[in-house]
This record gives structure tokens, sequence and C-alpha cells, in this order.
């Protein structure tokens, strides 16, 4: 096991203060889990992927001309 | 801080190696993006699938995820203004901020928040040349096509007038 020094606003501080029966280090571990887990998904996901520069250009034009004219219809 | 993301942001997101998926999942960021980007997507999910090579669940898996994090700006707080009055702003905001190559902006269409709402000057071009904006609050903060890095280089006290 590793030891973290979190740093947190006073408000939250208060708040958590108001509740000593809480294990509070056991909600940052799980938390903790939870965002790296998704995180780790994630990337296992993306590292499939063959999307390349030239592609996200493409996309993006294509939909950037869509919404564009979703606003142009509002002006006219 | 708040930051609103052009498609392209996003669409390079599901790229393998992506460092606008790193920054889309930065728990300490807020983004935004308006309404119809969210719709266009949607609407384009088939295509862009196609293009990335993954399953429907893995599409979907990763996409959902990151526009997750991305609150819409529905259309009700977006006020549309034509190119034509972008210089008006352009004025303003190029008193206000010495940013390089601003003057490169005009009749692009750009977008920005101010308070609640987000502004958008539509012109001719439909490829909007900005990445991202940061917003805050109460002012117009800064509408420049800067790189990631260099964002987030920058905290919102360095960009106050």
């Amino acid at each position: 096991m590793v030891s973290m020094t979190l740093s947190i606003p006073e408000d939250l501080h208060i708040l958590i203060k108001k509740h000593s029966e809480i294990k509070w280090s056991e909600i940052a571990r799980r938390a903790l889990w939870d965002y790296a887990r998704k995180l780790q998904l994630l990337d296992d996901i993306a590292l499939k992927s063959v999307l390349t520069e030239e592609d996200v250009n493409e996309i993006h034009k294509e939909l950037k001309k869509a919404v564009h004219s979703h606003y142009r219809e509002h002006i006219e | 801080m708040r930051l609103v993301v052009d498609t392209s942001i996003i669409i390079s997101s599901l790229m393998k190696d992506s460092e606008s998926r790193r920054l889309m999942l930065l728990p300490d960021l807020d983004l935004f993006t308006p309404e119809y980007v969210h719709v266009e997507i949607e609407r384009h999910a088939g295509k862009i699938m196609g293009y990335t090579g993954l399953s429907d669940n893995e599409y979907n898996l990763l996409m959902g995820n990151l526009l997750s994090h991305v609150n819409v700006i529905h259309f009700d707080h977006v006020e549309i203004l034509p190119g034509s009055g972008f210089l008006e702003y352009l004025h303003v905001w190029d008193q206000s901020w010495s940013i390089p190559n601003f003057r490169e902006l005009s009749y692009r269409p750009i977008c920005y928040i101010q308070g609640l709402s987000l502004y958008l000057v539509v012109g001719p071009d439909p490829i909007f040349s900005m990445r991202f904006i940061l917003i805050s609050s109460s002012t117009i903060r800064i509408t420049v096509p800067l790189d990631i890095p260099i964002l987030l280089d920058i905290s919102e006290e360095e960009l106050s007038p």
C-alpha cells in the first residue's frame, strides 16, 4: 500500500467532519478505483481504433457543415 | 476551468493515442458544446464508427463516456449573430486581449459564451477555426485556436483583463 495526501476545500471538510462514522479514505479509494478503471477501459477500447488524423479532419468538416447549416437556418 | 470543445476534439478523442481524450477525461474541467454538435454526432454515428473500425458496443461505450463529460448547451442559451457583426466584437476583444494572430479569425465562424449564453458568430466558412473557448461565468475570456498544451498552461487569473 502507498499513502496519498489529498487537499480538499474548506466547505467540504466541514461537511465531512459532521460524519465521523464514515471512513472517508475508503470513499476516496473507491472513487479512485472507479475512475482509474474507466480510464483503463476507454484506453483499451481506443487501442483498437484505426481512426487517423486525416479521417478526423474529414469527419470534422462534415460535422461542421451540418452544424453550420443549422445555425444558418436561424439567421436566414 | 470551463471550456467549449470543438467537434474535432471530440472526434480525435477516438484515436488510439489521443491527447484530446486525456484532456476530455480530466475531471477538473467543465466541458461544453452546443446542442447541435451532439445531434450531428449522433446522426453521423454509423459513419464515424466505420472510420474507427470499432464494434457497435465499443464505439457506444467510448463515445458515450466521452460525451458524458461534455455538457450540452441548449439552443435556448445560444444567440446566433451574423458574421458581419463579428468585427464589432473583434474590436472589443482586440483591445482587451493581446492575442497573437487574433485578426486571422476575421469572418471565420466563431462562438463564445457570455454569462450563461453561447454566442455563435456564423460566417461563410462552415469550418470553425477555434478549437477551444475558455469561458467564465460573467465575462468573455478568450476565443482563439489555441493548442491544447498552451491552453492548459494558462490559468484563468493570467487571462483576466
